[in-house]
């Protein structure tokens, strides 16, 4: 029970995308089977919905977008400021910081991870993983989207007797980019958002937010 | 807590991965291709069994017109070539096109098996439907 309590956060974040994934899929596969009807074919079962294109491209369209979120968020706040915000590190403090700073090296102390205390290679990895994973999933999601995507669409041209997009032809349609710039603008609209917003207003209690009595000036300092 | 982790993001990740590449269909593009060469070639010599291959929209579409084998045939090019197989045949997910030398056919996947949602189709331009004589209105 203790253990528990010490994983609530990923513990509810985790029900919440799950249930949140349920209601897609029940909701996903009415939609589909609206059309289906309208168009005289076949009602789809759960499963046969759950490994379509059309559903594949409803969940990856999204994660590619949050994944570049992080992204770009973890990489620009190395470099890029914002005075009085949480979210920012201090001016001073823009770069890769010091290997004393960052506890690397001969700064490392007895629990730091056993990468972060020795030179080279290693070292180096392990410095980008969290951008290097995000990344990467990033383009996995992203990739999957293309995929999916093109399948979906092409399925709806066949239903309205048009010709199918080959690959490079999908890589330029609307519909692709829409997909994922419409994506795009909703989480870049949410760090800015988030970025601007806790300058000035406060949650007690939360980490992503400075103390209710800290001032607007002051950058870096969470709740 | 970690290999756990680990295991679940495998297993979404395949999941992502069979509906990004399966729903293509490779499965499907031979039992598709063969439904679209029995159709093409049961047109000129067996018009009622080509019927039986017909989507039930689609049958009801061309029954509206006449008796489909009497409907079907009726402004059937005499040229058609019954025996070809399709150049090429394209799935997606459930809908499949398939074209031949002078027609193209599009069919769904139904319970027991694809059937033809429209037939005698030609292009008719950029970005355009297909022009159909067989289809479901």
């Amino acid at each position: 029970m203790k253990r528990i309590r010490l994983h609530t956060l990923t513990i509810a974040f985790t029900v919440l995308l799950l249930g949140s994934l349920a209601g897609q899929a029940v909701s996903g596969l009415a939609g589909a089977n609206e059309a289906a009807l309208d168009a005289g074919l076949p009602k789809l079962m759960l499963l046969e919905y759950l490994t379509s294109s059309s559903f594949t491209v409803d969940i990856a369209e999204n994660w590619q977008s949050e994944y570049l979120q992080f992204l770009l968020y973890i990489l620009l706040t190395v470099w890029l400021v914002q005075k009085g915000s949480p979210e920012s590190k201090a001016p001073e403090d823009a770069g890769r910081e010091s290997d004393k700073d960052q506890k690397v090296g001969r700064y490392a102390q007895a629990d730091s991870p056993a990468w972060a205390k020795v030179d080279g290679w290693r070292r180096s990895v392990y410095s980008h993983s969290l951008g290097a994973v995000m990344g990467l999933v990033f383009l996995g999601s992203w990739s999957a989207q293309f995929v999916a995507g093109r399948s979906a669409y092409n399925a709806d041209q066949l239903r309205d007797l048009q010709a199918p997009l080959s690959w490079t032809q999908y890589a330029i349609a609307p519909d692709f980019w829409n997909r994922t710039l419409q994506n795009w603008q909703s989480e870049f609209l949410a760090v800015a958002s988030m970025v601007v917003f806790s300058i000035y207003l406060r949650e007690r209690g939360s980490p992503e937010s400075k103390p209710v009595g800290e001032p607007h000036e002051s950058t870096g300092v969470g709740g | 807590m970690r290999s756990k982790g680990i295991r679940y993001a495998v297993a979404l990740a395949v999941a992502l991965g069979v509906g990004a590449c399966g729903a293509q269909g490779s499965s499907q593009a031979g039992a598709a291709r063969a439904a679209a060469a029995r159709f093409l070639a049961a047109q000129s010599t067996d018009p009622t069994s080509a019927c039986a291959l017909l989507a039930p929209k689609t049958l009801e579409s061309v029954q509206q017109d006449g008796p489909c084998p009497e409907t079907l045939t009726q402004d059937l090019p005499p040229q058609q070539d019954s025996s070809s197989n399709p150049r090429s045949v394209e799935v997606y997910g459930k809908d499949a096109i398939a074209r031949f030398e002078q027609d193209t056919v599009f069919l769904s996947l139904f319970r027991d098996g694809w059937r033809v949602t429209a037939a005698q189709c030609q292009p008719a331009g950029e970005r355009r439907p297909y022009d159909c004589k067989v289809e479901g209105k």
